[in-house]
């Protein structure tokens, strides 16, 4: 009776490692519905009066082409200006500002704080102010120094603020370094999945998770609603600014034709460095945000936010607790295999077939809705869960093939114990590969060997990776490390 | 606030016509385009079943 009970329990926990891949699928098999059920339809020409904010911190080596291509949307010049709020650089961005506010006059405005340092929030806040002062501005643009926008981008975001419900929208952010190493591609592939796909399924749900930091465009009424600030309290100011718009009654829409190309990480440190802080945010942000999750049963009912959605929790908590449910799923495997080994190889076959469907359906979505990533990143893709995951995924659906098959191609054969040590192996693959991924980023820093950096990273896989460092930044928040605003470095080699 | 009969920077390219006319037919374009993820998400069905089919023949 006990050992049935503690079968239970522990399958219990195989279904729970794969609620996160149920939940990703589902969300991926909502992008086609964006077809029919977009914002487009209730958007319409308009071209408000825009303020873009620019917080620049030390970034005289990107500024120039950002600014330059700002002049050049295809937007009226006499409805844009541009603020750029220098956070007391130490370098040429003072120099490289008033050059480009000499050339347009009017249209580049160099803000510059006093006193630096406090972080991207008290920068944009800065700006903010400014902003709000003049009646001028009727919607305000956030956006990274680096980040280069298509001509076209702001126009097509602007459109749906034509509609009255909507406060705020953001801009589909592509990796667009001209010469991306393999983190870059990793990421390149990741920003599909995480926002031309993952953000037209929230579009879908009517609950948007965060307005990406490099292309927030708020409504004045939005933004004066909101306290007419971003938050200063936490590592994720933008998706504060998402939630406080969402709970204040109006919609945030992804618009994925309004391209914006970004300089991202390339190499596992500064990818670390960067994720840290974004998960740390996240953690803040669901802590914050308590009493907001799992209050609405229906997510498609039209009218109010729709973050409390039990469709929209599941979606963001699939990806903030990923490590818990890898830690679960590995814990039931394992111990199923020490009970009755036969309701283990039939829980980890069903586990991963689900993992198989969801990793060949979300590849050749994600391929298919950005081709000009996926011709640079098509290998990150295909390797995104690590060589070894792909082993794993054979194993579970072909059996045999590892114990015997292969073996037998060199004349081989496993003995019980190899099979015995290799299920397990396979079991435990998950677990073992995401508390590998800090061996990934500690290479990655050793002169000598941090060329092992990249293969190690194709096998461990960048997913992992990901996890890993959730895992890290809940260590880090559970000890109350200094939460400091990181900035990542950047060299101005983005092409648009 | 439409924009009649306005034109963005041309930077070198034929002006961009920004007129209200011109912006809806944006949009009507940018709708119609949108409509090819219906068949994103198909083709991936289609690739996610055929594939399983190839896996389970090696069973």
């Amino acid at each position: 009776m006990a050992h049935d009970a503690l079968v239970v329990l522990l399958v219990a926990l195989v279904v729970c490692g794969a609620v996160p891949v149920l939940v990703g699928l589902v969300q991926y098999l909502l992008v086609p519905v964006h077809a029919v059920r977009n914002h487009l339809r209730d958007a319409s020409p308009y071209l408000p009066r825009v303020v873009v904010i620019v917080p620049a911190w030390n970034e005289g080596a990107v500024l120039a082409p950002s600014l330059e291509r700002l002049m050049r949307l295809e937007y009226p010049p006499d409805r844009l200006r541009v603020f750029v709020v220098d956070d007391a650089s130490t370098d040429d961005t003072p120099q490289v500002v008033q050059a480009k506010a000499a050339e347009h006059p009017g249209r580049i405005v160099h803000l510059r704080r006093a006193l630096g340092g406090q972080g991207k929030a008290h920068t944009l806040n800065h700006g903010i102010e400014q902003a709000l002062a003049d009646d001028w501005m009727q919607a305000l643009l956030i956006m990274d120094a680096d980040v280069i926008y298509r001509p076209d981008a702001l126009r097509k975001m602007t459109r749906h603020l034509a509609d009255e419900r909507v406060g705020a929208v953001t801009a589909y952010i592509r990796e667009g370094s001209a010469r991306p190493g393999s983190v870059a591609r990793f990421i390149g592939y990741e920003y599909v999945t995480a926002q031309a796909a993952a953000r037209r399924a929230q579009n879908v749900l009517g609950a948007m998770a965060c307005l990406a930091g490099g292309a927030q465009l708020h409504s004045r009424t939005n933004l004066e609603s909101i306290g007419g600030r971003v938050d200063t309290t936490t590592l994720a100011e933008d998706t504060f600014t998402t939630f406080l718009t969402q709970l204040d009654g109006r919609e945030v829409v992804f618009e994925p034709a309004a391209v914006v190309a970004a300089e991202e990480p390339d190499s596992v440190r500064a990818l670390w460095k960067q994720r840290v802080r974004w998960a740390r945010g996240n953690v803040q942000i669901t802590r914050r945000f308590s009493d907001v999750w799992f209050r609405r049963p229906w997510p498609l009912r039209r009218g109010g936010q729709r973050l409390g959605s039990w469709t929209f929790g599941l979606i963001w908590f699939s990806v903030y607790m990923l490590p818990v449910a890898i830690v679960l799923a590995t814990a039931g495997l394992v111990g199923l295999h020490l009970l009755d080994s036969a309701v283990a190889l039939t829980a980890f076959r069903a586990l991963w077939w689900l993992g198989v469907v969801a990793y060949v359906y979300i590849t050749v979505t994600t391929l298919l809705l950005d081709r000009e990533t996926a011709g640079r990143a098509w290998f990150q893709a295909f390797t995104f869960p690590g060589l070894l995951a792909l082993v794993v995924m054979t194993a579970a659906w072909v059996p045999g093939l590892w114990e015997e098959r292969v073996p037998a191609l060199f004349g081989l054969r496993m003995t019980d114990q190899g099979r015995d040590a290799w299920q397990l192996a396979l079991y435990a693959w998950p677990l073992v590969a995401m508390l590998v991924a800090p061996v990934v980023r500690a290479v990655d820093g050793v002169r000598g060997v941090k060329v092992l950096a990249t293969p190690l990273l194709y096998v461990i896989g960048y997913g992992p990776v990901l996890c890993a460092i959730t895992l890290d930044a809940y260590v880090k928040q559970w000890r109350g490390a200094s939460a400091q605003w990181d900035k990542t470095e950047k060299t101005g080699r983005v092409v648009g | 606030m439409t924009g009649h009969g306005m034109a963005g920077p041309t930077s070198g390219q034929p002006p961009v016509r920004l007129d209200q006319r011109a912006l809806e037919r944006e949009i009507r374009a940018d709708a119609r385009a949108e409509r090819r993820v219906l068949a994103v998400g198909l083709v991936a069905a289609v690739v996610t079943i055929a594939a399983l089919a190839l896996l389970s023949t090696l069973r």
